[in-house]
């Protein structure tokens, strides 16, 4: 008898892994993510007729992450369609394809900096916005939050997001962005600024120095010393992009005069054209 | 604050400086009265174009190219006046008048609202 090749054998683990949707209005086209809580599939929605994506947990709860999604209706968090039970008895939700890619991957080299700040308070609004429903997300990374085709920035994977009045919370996160309270299963929403201040140091690998102090205050060790919210931290990075001071830096004159120099380049430039004007005037005036 | 507002005493408090700068030229200095008065005065319509252009247009670059013009066009409009000797001053008038005309067009166009 001759053995099965790798190839077949894999194969036929990925359609043995699959899950079934027999007889229900999606079809499975292929795997786009896996994490700890499930898998995301790409997958048709016959019903409606439109891509969708699907997640199929790796536990029969359906309480949980579906239904904090469902919960949460802003621009900048996936929209949930759908959610049911599989056969075997794990739970899954459809929710929106985003054509695009991670943030980690959707900056190219000539994305300016201003504009991937502009995008970073995108997702300080959604985040913001989860918090007042009451909801801290408590994995909040590049991976998970996707880009779309348009720059509009969606927050995916809300499987260890947790409701604010349960102030335990389950020791889970990616430890590059998890708050140090997170590891002792205490995350709050405060721990998801600290990660917000790590995504931030993440947008580029020149980073100005009040957008290096915004990162380093949003993830401070205490929680006493970061921002007391994401709409906070957002509004410091607006102030940075109009030119203003920051909360989290006491600029040197210098600076000052630099900050003020670069953000009113175009005054500057009238301004020292007439006085050289009037200078080279009076030169020639006494030759 | 108030672009209207913003463009008369702007091109008001600018010309007046520009007009100031007469004192140097010690042929014009005794009429430097009227130069200070003439001066603001052109400063002050140059502000008001700017800011009936803000209305319209919000572009800062249109609107210093646009008031740039009108302070050429004023500034002409006085170099090509003779002075009591008879002699016509349309480099030191107008090339100063085209910057500062720039100038007030950018600060009526940014900061007016």
């Amino acid at each position: 008898m001759n053995p099965l090749s790798d190839d077949i054998v894999n194969h036929l683990r990925t359609v043995a892994e699959l899950p079934d949707f027999s007889g229900s209005r999606y079809s499975i086209e292929q795997e786009i993510g896996r994490g700890g809580m499930g898998i995301v599939y790409r997958a048709m929605d016959h019903q409606l007729k439109r891509k969708v994506a699907v997640k199929v947990l790796n536990t029969p709860d359906m309480t949980g992450e579906a239904c904090i999604i469902a919960s949460l209706q802003h621009p900048g968090i996936v929209p949930i369609y759908d959610a049911g039970t599989l056969p075997d008895g794990r739970a899954f939700y459809a929710m929106k394809l985003i054509e695009g890619c991670q943030l980690n991957h959707s900056f190219a080299a000539e994305t300016s900096f201003a504009t991937r700040l502009q995008l970073f308070q995108k997702i300080c609004e959604a985040v913001a916005f989860a918090h007042h429903q009451g909801i801290a997300h408590l994995d909040l990374k590049p991976s998970n939050i996707m880009v779309g085709a348009f720059g509009e920035a969606y927050i995916m994977d809300w499987g260890v997001a947790r409701k604010v009045t349960s102030v335990e919370s389950a020791i889970a996160g990616t430890p590059s962005f998890m708050a140090p309270e997170q590891s002792v299963g205490r995350g709050c929403p405060l721990s998801d600024i600290y990660a917000l201040g790590a995504i931030l140091s993440t947008l580029s690998e020149h980073i100005a120095p009040p957008v290096a102090a915004i990162s380093k205050k949003a993830m401070s060790e205490s929680m006493a010393d970061r921002y007391s919210s994401a709409s906070e931290l957002s509004a410091d990075i607006g102030r940075y992009l109009e030119g203003m001071p920051v909360r989290a830096h006491h600029e040197n004159p210098l600076e000052r005069l630099t900050r003020w120099a670069s953000h009113n380049s175009t005054l500057l430039l009238l301004v020292l054209a007439y006085v050289l004007v009037r200078l080279t005037l009076l030169f020639l005036r006494f030759l | 604050m108030n672009r209207w507002l913003l463009g008369v005493i702007v091109g008001a408090g600018l010309g007046f400086l520009d007009g100031a700068t007469a004192w140097f030229t010690p042929a014009v200095r005794p009429f430097i009265q009227g130069i200070l008065i003439g001066s603001s005065f052109k400063g002050m319509i140059v502000g008001i174009a700017s800011a009936a252009l803000a209305r319209k247009l919000k572009s800062v670059g249109w609107a210093a190219g646009f008031a740039a013009t009108i302070g050429l066009i004023l500034a002409y409009i006085v170099a090509a006046m003779p002075s009591d000797t008879g002699e016509h001053y349309y480099l030191e008038i107008m090339l100063p008048g085209f910057v500062l005309g720039g100038l007030i067009g950018f600060l009526t166009q940014r900061f007016g609202k």
